[in-house]
């Protein structure tokens, strides 16, 4: 009885359910999806997470390594804390190294109030200078190192995310609405106004990327914010990326106009709008979602490859890009290795967003 | 250590009366080698004439006696950075006379001069049998046909104004003001015999020979090779009214239109594809060093085309130098320039594919650290740094409101000490900068006491005092965090001072720091040039476009032969014209103000007829320096360094390093050796 | 059936041309977005190098070149002079033609993308079908992991880390083309090697992104080609799997790579641009940013134009390709 039931509900299930049940199915998928409202939440709650806030810097700690927080001291449990820092300066090659002083312990306090330049808006909302984790007065805690300024990268990090995550979905927002709405029309109509977008299309694909917004980049007005810049910068990155959308949108249309059941509301009489809207477009949804989850990854690297050549955002703005900027030295290679691992972030997240957009592919098509 | 303030000797000795430059004869053959093997094969196969046939007359030879070094070798090539036209271009340049360290001058190309009782006339002499790169006879009609057909081709003589140049450069320095109808004219050069000529001026200018060897030290081309494009129509007078052109070097000229110039010239090489006559001066006749095919005087001359990655410079058989021991230098066969970003010069420096390259302060670390690795050594030489890290308000920016506040010397002030110089000095340059106010160094001659220090001492809540001491902007702070105008044109807007970049330094790492203790107190400070570099020269030309300018490594040499680093007609302040052209465009300065001091020294500089007039002039920019810190020096780094092979021999860093002294040129390249 | 797709290859080539017409007007309106000119840029670089220039002279080569004019006005001209005299205009940076300029850099920029390409597909495709034929074996799961790394690492740095790789073991930064030995060598055999050498990272790091997109989309057409009916049928009529497989399957899941072949060049070119940069090339990415830079406006718009072009060019081509080796997809066409 209960395996019929089950199977009854198979079939009578909508095809949401039946979508969700095979992703579910999915392992990696699903693992992505965890990841990513955890990456969202962490941006969300960012000024909370992170330490340090923007504009914080230090010139006592700059390229300083990631500061290991131990748990013993000399067998004994402590709980979390980090060692003081010695810096000393190699007089062979003029450079600052760090070591730990093993005298000296800061213990990890939480939910503390941060120090000066930590304040925040949370949401814009309410004020506050609530950290999630602290090093005691005259301890520094920076769990992935710091970067040239001193500046703590794991707070960086997070605090980049805010844009870094969020902006793509703007820009994938807009390549969505794009693709939809000229592919359909290019769809829907045929004929003249077809052979106009198709032309369209053509002329916006035969542009690679980067060097189209290299050419674009030395129009941006300097005085522009960051935010506005990433934000520029996503929809130009938007604006080439819609046509593979509009194009297979058009072609979906072409093969679903003629089938029957749009043949029949034709003639029933619904107007065209509702004819694309409640029959058309449903029909490829899944589609619609699956290209949605890839193009956010696409933009995300957009960003990091732009900003990485210089033509993006720059520091004290943060972003992943602008994280990365730093690598393009020897030296960061060579010495300061922990400056690579906002790339992990990055790559996460792409590959996260990837095997999302794999599992929804595969959950798109529930009957199969 | 490396931080202490390296004394330097940069006093002004005015060098007067003759100098004598001829050198001692080479030994006679004592079996060592005289040429680079490369070239005894050519003279073997006979395709090159015999070392004694291209040198100078034995008598005229320029002798390097004291950069001898005991067993040198011949061939190799040396494989550097390229930075460039302007920094290739002055590692072998030859100019007439070079500028000493301690300011004078010394015979180059040419030997020796005679200046007249009155200082008006001036007879240069020439090497006897000196030939150009292709084995022409240098002669006097090479410097006369470039000063009369090539640097200036006319002359407005109802004002004495300079009208049109082929090479598109003019030089101001060669006028002087005649007392006969108060007109600033040109020089008058003329020919006396083949290695003889003779510079007339109007009035007398002490400091002439500093002023050719510091800007028109190319004053010398090779006739026959531009004879066919430059354009020549004997039917007009010539500028000066000499009739008998052999005097002007103008002899034996065939008519050339503009347009054959251009064709004559796209026929030579595939290089010269000039689109217009323009251009064609302004490449050919200017910035000839670029063109593969052009005869020169220097050790090494580029063979590639401009468009490759590596440009090949390769030695000059007939160049005109020899050690004491009477071998023809260069010693190094071939020197490639090699273009890369600049981030990738470190790795290429560690696996020993580069030789040698300039390395800026930040970068110091990565290289020292290379050292064994890469078997090369960092070297630091002395550059006459002001500052390496600054802020320059425009002085002349169009904005009136945004004008006035910059005049305000508080508001100087305020941004001054709101900045942590020890922080940035840890931040930007590993805490191997000094943390000095723009001004000159310890042991330069334009060194005063106490003006490096002046207002350095970080002081935040000073600044902010300072800053509410000025009516015309706000003392609270708007949504922002920022002050505001409180009344005119912007007024309710954020004081938001929009600083240029600068695009071959890290200037976006200086910026944003600078603009985090700006917000400290209430001002806005943005990077202009993000992204579009050259938006900055555009701006910069037009002098009043600029709001800010962040300027790296202000090298000053003299301001008294060379004021435009600190004089009014420092290229953010053009309130006299852009430098060169004093005369030609002049701003006026509110009466009375600072400013307009400033602009009449820089003035009476440019006309001055007797030394002491020279260095009062000077003295008193430098003292409107102090006085009103017109430069907001951070940092200030005198280290010139230099990450060379352990194979290159014979490298000299003792030797200052600016534009004036031709930076590496100064320390004469072509005296050095690669060991294999 | 013959003259069908003569039509056909016409009616592409009209279109062809209606867009690169299109694609020269907006590359026209990016280049002249900018503020400022390279004039005045390049009389500013002469006074920051510390020489003078007269306003005449700025005058004058404004004339010279045009810049006083209105869009439309300077629009035409430069398309004429491409058209009628296959004059690209001339860039200020360099001072010479921009063809001299783009002469210089073509080849290398065209021989590596057409290796990239090549590269591209010849590991794409096997690995596509050895992946769908052996779905969820340990190969396919190793391939499938490398695709991803490669999507998921930016261009740039995956060149940093590899260039940085190969110094710790070869003691090379294999930057460039060319070892330092070999930059001004005559041709050779060592050269050519020392040229393969160079190449490997240029066309791991731009071939990477493109071919583990090809290897997916390779891999699911397969899946779906061995899945269809036909296969059935064919196996149940006893034919070996092999032979369905290579002789049917593969001919059929080629066809949407075959048409995507002339789009995946734009993925190339934005390739070589980024890893030019990062690694050095003497390709045109390098100029190309530099010109942007410099607001050398006939230099990069010429490039850019070039690019777009030989995109629309290659688009063309794979189109008739594929019309050729599937005659449905001209019908298709044909009739709307």
């Amino acid at each position: 009885m209960a395996q019929k039931k089950k199977s009854s509900n198979y079939y009578y299930a909508s095809q949401w359910t039946l979508m969700y049940a095979k992703f579910r199915k999915h392992k990696l998928a699903m693992a992505s999806a965890i990841i990513l409202i955890i990456f969202y939440l962490t941006a969300i709650f960012g000024n909370f997470i992170a330490p340090q806030g923007t504009e914080q810097f230090d010139s006592r700690y700059v390229n300083c390594g990631p500061t290991p927080v131990h748990f013993f001291h000399e067998g004994k449990f402590v709980g979390p804390f980090v060692y003081g820092l010695q810096k000393e300066r190699n007089m062979e090659t003029f450079m600052y190294e760090f070591s730990e002083k093993s005298d000296e312990i800061y213990r990890i306090r939480f939910f503390q109030q941060g120090q000066r330049g930590g304040e925040y808006k949370w949401l814009g909302l309410f004020e506050s200078n609530l950290h999630l984790f602290e090093a005691e007065e005259g301890g520094v805690v920076f769990l992935i190192g710091t970067d040239y300024m001193g500046r703590d990268l794991f707070s960086r990090v997070v605090l980049g995310s805010q844009i870094s995550l969020f902006i793509p979905i703007v820009g994938m927002i807009l390549t969505v609405f794009l693709g939809i709405l000229i592919g359909s029309i290019a769809g829907y109509f045929g004929g003249r106004v077809d052979n106009v977008i198709q032309r369209l299309i053509e002329v916006v694909r035969s542009f690679p990327q980067v060097p189209l917004w290299m050419a674009l980049s030395a129009a941006i007005p300097p005085t522009m914010k960051p935010a506005q810049i990433f934000m520029l910068m996503t929809i130009i990155l938007s604006l080439i990326s819609w046509p593979d959308m509009a194009r297979t949108v058009r072609s979906k249309f072409f093969s679903i106009k003629k089938e029957d059941y749009i043949m029949s509301a034709r003639i029933s009489g619904a107007p065209g709008s509702a004819i694309v809207m409640r029959h058309m477009i449903p029909s490829f949804l899944s589609y619609i979602i699956v290209r949605m989850s890839l193009t956010i990854p696409h933009l995300i690297v957009g960003e990091t490859t732009l900003s990485f050549l210089g033509l993006g955002l720059r520091s004290p703005a943060t972003s992943w890009g602008v994280l990365l900027q730093e690598t393009n030295k020897l030296e960061t290679i060579m010495f300061f290795g922990w400056k690579l691992l906002p790339m992990i972030f990055v790559f996460i997240t792409v590959l996260a967003f990837n095997f999302l957009g794999d599992g929804l592919r595969d959950a798109a098509d529930p009957y199969k | 250590m490396m931080k202490k303030i390296i004394a330097m000797m940069l006093a002004v000795l005015f060098v007067c009366g003759a100098l004598t430059g001829f050198p001692k004869l080479a030994a006679a053959d004592d079996g060592i080698e005289k040429e680079s093997p490369m070239l005894a094969e050519q003279v073997k196969a006979g395709t090159l004439p015999p070392v004694e046939d291209r040198l100078p007359a034995a008598a005229d030879i320029m002798v390097e006696t004291d950069k001898t070094p005991d067993a040198p070798e011949y061939g190799g090539t040396l494989r550097r950075n390229n930075g460039g036209q302007w920094d290739f271009g002055p590692f072998c340049e030859e100019p007439l006379f070079r500028l000493t360290e301690d300011g004078g001058v010394t015979p180059n190309v040419a030997k020796g001069y005679d200046v007249s009782e009155d200082g008006m006339t001036y007879t240069i002499y020439l090497r006897e049998g000196m030939k150009w790169s292709d084995g022409e006879p240098f002669t006097a009609d090479d410097v006369l046909f470039y000063y009369n057909y090539m640097l200036v081709t006319d002359v407005d003589p109802e004002t004495g104004a300079v009208t049109n140049s082929y090479t598109g450069n003019y030089y101001n320095w060669y006028k002087t003001t005649d007392p006969a109808d108060g007109l600033t004219k040109p020089a008058v050069l003329t020919k006396i015999d083949d290695y003889t000529f003779q510079m007339k001026l109007y009035s007398p200018k002490p400091l002439i020979l500093q002023a050719i060897a510091i800007d028109n030290k190319w004053m010398f081309a090779p006739k026959h090779w531009y004879k066919d494009i430059v354009a020549f129509d004997s039917s007009k007078p010539h500028w000066t009214g000499i009739e008998d052109l052999s005097l002007i070097g103008g002899a034996d000229l065939v008519d050339v239109t503009e347009e054959e110039a251009v064709k004559n010239a796209a026929a030579k090489s595939s290089l010269y594809q000039f689109d217009n006559y323009t251009s064609l001066g302004n490449a050919l006749g200017y910035l000839y060093w670029n063109y593969a095919g052009r005869p020169t005087l220097r050790a090494w001359n580029i063979i590639s085309p401009l468009t490759d990655t590596v440009l090949v410079f390769e030695r000059n058989p007939y160049f005109w130098k020899t050690d004491a021991a009477g071998r023809q230098l260069p010693y190094i066969d071939y020197v490639e320039m090699v273009t890369m970003d600049a981030g990738l010069y470190a790795q290429e420096m560690l696996a020993g594919n580069i030789d040698m390259n300039a390395i800026e302060l930040a970068d110091l670390v990565t290289y020292k650290a290379g050292e064994k690795t890469g078997n090369y050594t960092v070297y630091s030489s002395i550059q006459p740094n002001w500052t390496v890290s600054s802020v320059e308000l425009n002085q002349s920016y169009k904005d009136e409101q945004y004008r006035k506040l910059f005049e305000k010397i508080d508001f100087r002030h305020a941004l001054s000490i709101a900045v942590d110089r020890h922080e940035v000095n840890e931040i930007l340059y590993n805490g191997l900068a000094e943390e000095a106010q723009c001004a000159a160094p310890e042991g330069t001659d334009q060194y005063r006491e106490g003006a490096s220090e002046k207002w350095t001492e970080y002081d935040p809540a000073a600044a902010n005092a300072l800053l509410d001491g000025i009516p015309e902007i706000s003392n609270d702070r708007n949504a922002d965090g920022f002050r505001y105008f409180v009344d005119g044109e912007h007024a309710g807007e954020t004081v938001l001072i929009q600083l240029e970049g600068h695009e071959k330094c890290n200037s976006a790492s200086a910026i944003a720091l600078f603009a985090q203790y700006y917000k400290e107190i209430g001002i806005q400070l943005v990077e202009v040039s993000n992204t579009a570099r050259n938006t900055r020269q555009t701006k910069v030309t037009s002098g009043n476009e600029i709001m800010a300018l962040y300027e790296e490594n202000l090298n000053v040499f003299n301001p008294s032969v060379r004021p435009d680093r600190v004089g009014a007609n420092r290229k953010i302040c053009t309130w006299v014209g852009l430098y060169g052209l004093e005369h030609a465009n002049p701003m006026t300065p509110e009466p009375g103000s600072e400013m307009e001091k400033v602009v009449n020294n820089t003035k009476k500089l440019a006309t001055a007829s007797t030394l002491e007039e020279a260095k009062a002039c000077g003295d008193e920019m430098i003292q409107s320096m102090i006085d009103n810190t017109w430069i907001i020096g951070y940092a200030r780094n005198t280290m010139k360094l230099t990450a060379l092979s352990n194979k290159v021999k014979n490298y000299d860093p003792n030797y200052i390093s600016c534009d004036e002294l031709r930076f590496y040129g100064n320390t004469k390249p072509y005296t050095w050796y690669i060991e294999d | 059936m013959k003259s069908e797709f003569l039509r056909f290859v016409i009616k592409k080539f009209l279109i062809m041309v209606l867009t690169v017409f299109l694609i020269s007007l907006a590359v026209f309106y990016i280049i002249t977005l900018p503020p400022g000119d390279f004039l005045t840029n390049y009389v500013g670089q002469l006074q920051a190098a510390g020489e003078s220039v007269s306003q005449e002279t700025i005058d004058k080569l404004k004339a010279v070149y045009g810049l006083d004019q209105p869009f439309i006005v300077q629009y035409w001209k430069w398309v004429t002079n491409i058209v009628f005299h296959g004059d690209f205009g001339y860039s200020f940076l360099w001072k010479m033609p921009v063809t001299s300029v783009i002469q210089a850099y073509i080849v290398p920029t065209i021989v590596l993308s057409l290796v990239t390409m090549l590269f591209t597909y010849l590991i794409s495709i096997p690995i596509g079908i050895y992946s769908a034929v052996h779905q969820y074996s340990l190969g396919d799961y190793l391939f499938t992991s490398i695709g991803f790394i490669g999507m998921a690492v930016p261009n740039f740095l995956l060149g940093i880390i590899l260039m940085f790789i190969a110094f710790k073991l070869t003691g090379d930064t294999m930057l460039g083309f060319f070892s330092a030995k070999y930059q001004t060598a005559p041709w050779s055999l060592e050269k050519f090697i020392d040229l393969l050498k160079h190449c490997i990272i240029p066309i791991l790091v731009i071939g990477l992104m493109n071919t583990c997109g090809l290897m997916r989309t390779m891999r699911s057409q397969m899946l779906d080609e061995l899945s269809k009916n036909y296969t059935l049928a064919a196996r149940a009529k006893g034919l070996k799997m092999r032979v369905i497989r290579y002789k049917y399957c593969v001919r059929a899941a080629i066809n949407p790579i075959a048409a995507s072949i002339g789009w995946s060049l734009v993925n190339i070119f934005t390739g070589t641009t980024i890893v030019a940069i990062v690694l050095n090339l003497p390709s045109m990415g390098r100029v190309m940013y530099d010109a942007l830079l410099d607001q050398d406006m006939y230099l990069a718009g010429s490039w850019l134009f070039l690019m777009a072009i030989m995109t629309v060019i290659g688009t063309f081509l794979s189109d008739i390709l594929l019309a050729w080796l599937d005659p449905r997809a001209r019908k298709e066409y044909i009739q709307g």
